[in-house]
């Protein structure tokens, strides 16, 4: 399927009605849909006619931009107005939300149609759709493999040409992971980049929105739609949005990057190893600066995410209380009306996370995990921020494996939680990261990060650029 | 056997008269049909992000600087997580460790000298009711700001607590930073109490009692707990450190929780809202524009040689503080000026036909009638007809007394002249007078004030009388 880019352009030359765009995506998602399960909602008629309103309004020349008539598939942590939103979890039941995530109204202003709400571990928690409630998605390169995840759904959809582009939400890798597992392009921007605002909050100062796009320059066009200030979210940034897509063209031929080596250690797939040293020195013979860089405090990164994300989960999955929406189970008194209607609405992995994060921040235990997990935060924030004084940008691969089988780390939750050892640390460090596939192995995507300096999406997306170009050859 | 001591601190709450709530745009009122001011963000919907009000900050900041705290330079949000049906979101948006105001004190009237640990901000629960069908929960008053002002434990008797949040609350009130009606909960407190021996420093186990909207409950309460704790003691007993509540039909505290129920709330700084800073030129700007509070208000009412009574009712609203300076600035005199304020204003106020806030008539048209009093040109009696007039439709004491015909009559014969018409009328009275019985004067200058619409002082009157009864 083309790109979001090639796609718009055909609209815009009259070569193509946004029915047919539609038509086409709904075509795909009828052959691949029941073997992939990309989807927990389908919304069929409503984009149909969104399509011919969008070529109504291209027809008067009243197009809303390069979005206008383009399909799209939201994670379904994503909160959409009168369109059920799950979190892939039974508590939520058939919620209807009364609002829309600003950066899905973003969208929906921009005339794009929403095809469906895509699957997801439950309330993003898990890293191979196999924690959602309905049942996982597969990996459409081979369906014997998880997709990845969280947002293992709109890595698929966009990866098996359901539509153009989809909306993700990371907190420790939930975006790069799938991307890398399906061989797309995914990114997580800066802490406060895109606004959380009608994002069903896993760990709030983690949370973010991101976009799994086919390429590149796909990425730079969605972020450059959904980024920017919000009212309605005190942590989105006030920074102005630079033009994404200027950054793409002009390339990252100018930077520098280094390979930290401690995300080329034990754990990673020598196979994986091997990719990122191919490409890092294609770089090296493009022109691009190489220095070594050293991020000591990597090591620690999965042990205060698994205490940080947890505590914040722990409270904000407190109002899901069976009190004001969502099904509430029959029970004599409050005490055991929380307890039925939480313990049948949260699955295993969710109900693992509200433990750990109640257990780390008890009276008692705040200054040893809680705490120090945020000093250990800050330590690597500031090693970051000194690695981007030597070097421009970051290369590193964005998982220690490809697409694992179905099962095979379900029984590990530690096997599982290594899935997101070398994304955590941007989640934690704020900083913006992207996922670019590079030659497969096996058969199997392997996913290529760039990490940038915190608000420089404009660079990191320059640096992909070249990336992908040279990773190709 | 040696005396105990009272031990109590108290924490007050009291609800900000913000135009809207502290972390959403709803209005911020009382009294509207349930569940019509809400909204994605106080209803604790899924993806919804709180946004400070700074009105809430600056109402904050004020009743801190009125405490005397220390205003934090740099200040933040935390979560206090419970479970509960009126809390939307299973947690309250609160302060822990940088709280907006610090290390304060407040000077209580009768209670000499209280120290005030903390003034914090955070937001109200929701109001669940019991009703036929079950439990319901109105959230219009979730996400209302609300500060809670924690007292070190220096407090000593029912009496002092109270005094201190009476004293609390009239600062509230002279700040205009809440109406504090205790009548809709916008005012409640809990009480923290312990007893020890007298002029001991060691801190005994202390009862908590929850959640108390009046100021008498308040004191019930403490007195029940001070007698319970004594009785305890006094029979080698140990007190448990418990929350109890109030239950005032039945005058007795209740066991709520044990220490070992006791909720942990798993506080967190709050991640959805940044920390923020407290500029201290905005902190001046605030500390410049403080009303004159209640200490302050009272000290000036005493010096001006007012009644104790009077001081306190005067002090405690700002709209007769005001009405009372205005009559001084006038001209008129603080003890007369207190007498109308505390007396046929009050009452009309008591009425609901006078508001020392919005007054029908300016207070200098007090000093104006009090002026004219003390020159003579208008009696007691007429007066008092003058302010009903001035209270039902406004204007000035001259207009007033001009419309009512109560120019006093000065000429000593055209008073005569009445006083015989009187006395003419009224023979048996007459007689009773002369035989000795002064009771019937009373009646007699009563009856000159009647014909004469109160122009004569009544001084007169009865001088007159005397002498015409005497020939």
């Amino acid at each position: 399927m083309e790109s979001l880019y090639t796609a718009a352009a055909r609209l815009a030359r009259g070569e193509a009605r946004a029915e047919e765009l539609v038509s086409e995506a709904l075509d795909r998602v009828a052959e691949r849909e029941e073997d992939l399960h990309a989807f927990l909602t389908l919304l069929p008629e409503s984009a149909r006619d969104d399509a011919k309103a969008s070529d109504r309004r291209r027809t008067a020349g009243q197009a809303l931009g390069l979005f206008d008539g383009i399909p799209w598939a939201a994670k379904d942590n994503l909160l959409t107005e009168g369109v059920r939103t799950t979190a892939a979890s039974k508590i939520l039941g058939d919620y209807l939300p009364p609002y829309s995530a600003t950066a899905v109204r973003r969208l929906d202003e921009r005339g794009a149609v929403l095809l469906g709400k895509a699957n997801l571990d439950e309330f993003a928690m898990g890293s191979s759709t196999e924690y959602s409630a309905f049942g996982p998605s597969r990996n459409p390169v081979d369906p014997t493999r998880v997709p990845g995840g969280s947002s293992g759904g709109s890595a698929v959809a966009v990866a098996a040409g359901m539509c153009q582009f989809a909306l993700g939400s990371e907190t420790g890798g939930s975006v790069r992971q799938p991307a890398a597992f399906c061989g797309v392009v995914g990114v997580k921007p800066s802490y406060g980049r895109v606004s959380r605002y009608g994002l069903i909050a896993f760990a709030s100062s983690l949370d973010q929105i991101g976009t799994l796009t086919r390429d590149v320059r796909d990425a730079a066009l969605v972020l450059g739609a959904i980024a920017g200030e919000d009212p309605m979210d005190q942590t989105a940034s006030t920074v102005a949005v630079p033009d994404y897509l200027a950054a793409v063209e002009e390339g990252g031929r100018a930077l520098s990057f280094g390979v930290p080596a401690e995300y080329l250690r034990e754990g990673v797939a020598p196979e994986i190893r091997a990719e990122v040293e191919r490409v890092a020195a294609a770089l090296e013979r493009d022109g691009l600066r190489r220095r070594d860089v050293s991020l000591a405090h990597t090591q620690y990164a999965l042990d205060a995410y698994y205490i940080i994300a947890p505590a914040e989960a722990s409270s904000n999955l407190s109002r899901f209380d069976g009190m004001r929406y969502g099904p509430r189970a029959e029970a004599q008194d409050l005490l055991e009306a929380y307890r039925r209607s939480r313990g049948q609405g949260f699955g295993p992995e969710v109900k693992r996370r509200i433990l750990l994060g109640t257990y780390v921040l008890s009276a008692g235990y705040y200054d040893t995990y809680y705490l120090q997990a945020q000093r250990l935060r800050t330590l690597l924030r500031q090693e970051f921020l000194a690695a981007f004084e030597q070097v421009d940008f970051l290369l590193t691969p964005t998982t220690p494996t490809t697409a694992f089988r179905f099962g095979e780390n379900t029984a590990d939750p530690l096997a599982m939680y290594m899935a997101d050892a070398l994304t955590i640390p941007a989640n934690l460090a704020g900083l913006p990261a992207i996922s670019v596939p590079g030659r497969s192995s096996q058969g199997l995507p392997v996913g290529l990060q760039v990490m940038a300096p915190p608000m420089r999406e404009d660079l990191m997306l320059a640096a992909a650029a070249t990336l992908e170009e040279v990773a190709a050859r | 056997m040696s005396d105990f001591e009272t031990v109590i601190g108290l924490e007050v709450h009291i609800e900000l008269q913000t135009e809207s709530k502290m972390f959403c745009s709803c209005a911020n009122r009382f009294g509207d049909p349930p569940n019509t001011n809400i909204c994605p963000v106080c209803l604790g919907l899924p993806g919804a992000l709180p946004r400070p009000n700074a009105a809430g900050i600056d109402a904050a900041i004020r009743m801190a600087l009125a405490l005397g705290c220390r205003v934090a330079k740099r200040s933040k949000f935390d979560r206090k997580n419970y479970f509960y049906p009126d809390l939307p979101k299973g947690y309250q948006i609160s302060q822990l460790d940088e709280p907006i105001g610090a290390d304060g004190q407040v000077e209580v009237p009768l209670g000499g000298s209280v120290r005030i640990l903390r003034v914090q901000l955070e937001e109200d629960a929701g109001k669940l009711q019991h009703e036929a069908q079950g439990a319901v929960v109105d959230f219009n008053r979730a996400g209302v700001p609300l500060l809670e002002i924690v007292s070190a434990p220096d407090l000593r008797s029912p009496q002092e607590a109270r005094a201190y949040w009476e004293e609390i609350r009239r600062i509230a009130l002279a700040l205009g930073i809440s109406d504090a009606r205790m009548e809709e909960g916008s005012v409640r407190a809990d009480a923290n109490i312990s007893l020890r021996i007298a002029g001991s420093e060691e801190l005994n186990p202390r009862v908590e009692i929850k959640n108390m909207n009046s100021f008498r409950f308040l004191e019930r309460a403490l007195a029940y707990e001070t007698e319970r704790q004594t009785g305890i003691y006094r029979q080698g007993g140990r007190v448990e450190q418990e929350t109890r509540g109030w239950d005032d039909p039945r005058g007795v505290t209740f066991s709520q929780r044990s220490k070992e129920e006791a909720e942990d709330y798993r506080y967190f700084p709050e991640p959805d809202l940044l920390p923020f800073a407290i500029d201290p030129g905005h902190v001046e700007e605030l500390r410049a524009s403080l009303p004159e509070l209640p200490a302050r208000r009272r000290q000036r009412l005493v010096a001006l040689g007012l009644q104790e009574e009077q001081v306190r009712l005067i002090a405690e609203s700002g709209g007769r503080t005001a009405f009372f300076d205005g009559a001084m600035a006038a001209g008129g005199d603080p003890g007369e000026a207190a007498k109308w304020i505390c007396g046929d204003l009050a009452r009309l106020e008591n009425d609901g036909r006078f508001d020392f806030g919005q007054p029908a008539f300016p207070a200098a048209e007090l000093g104006e009638l009090l002026g004219a009093v003390a020159k003579g040109e208008l009696t007691g009696p007429g007066s008092k007809q003058v302010v009903q007039l001035l209270a039902r439709r406004g204007g000035t004491v001259a207009s007033a007394i001009a419309e009512l015909g109560l120019g006093k009559i000065d000429d000593l014969e055209a008073v005569r002249a009445e006083v015989r018409q009187v006395l003419a009328e009224q023979p048996k009275a007459v007689a009773d007078l002369a035989a000795g019985k002064q009771q019937v004067m009373g009646f007699l200058v009563g009856q000159v004030m009647r014909r004469t619409r109160g122009r004569v002082a009544p001084d007169v009157a009865s001088r007159l009388i005397t002498e015409e009864v005497g020939q």
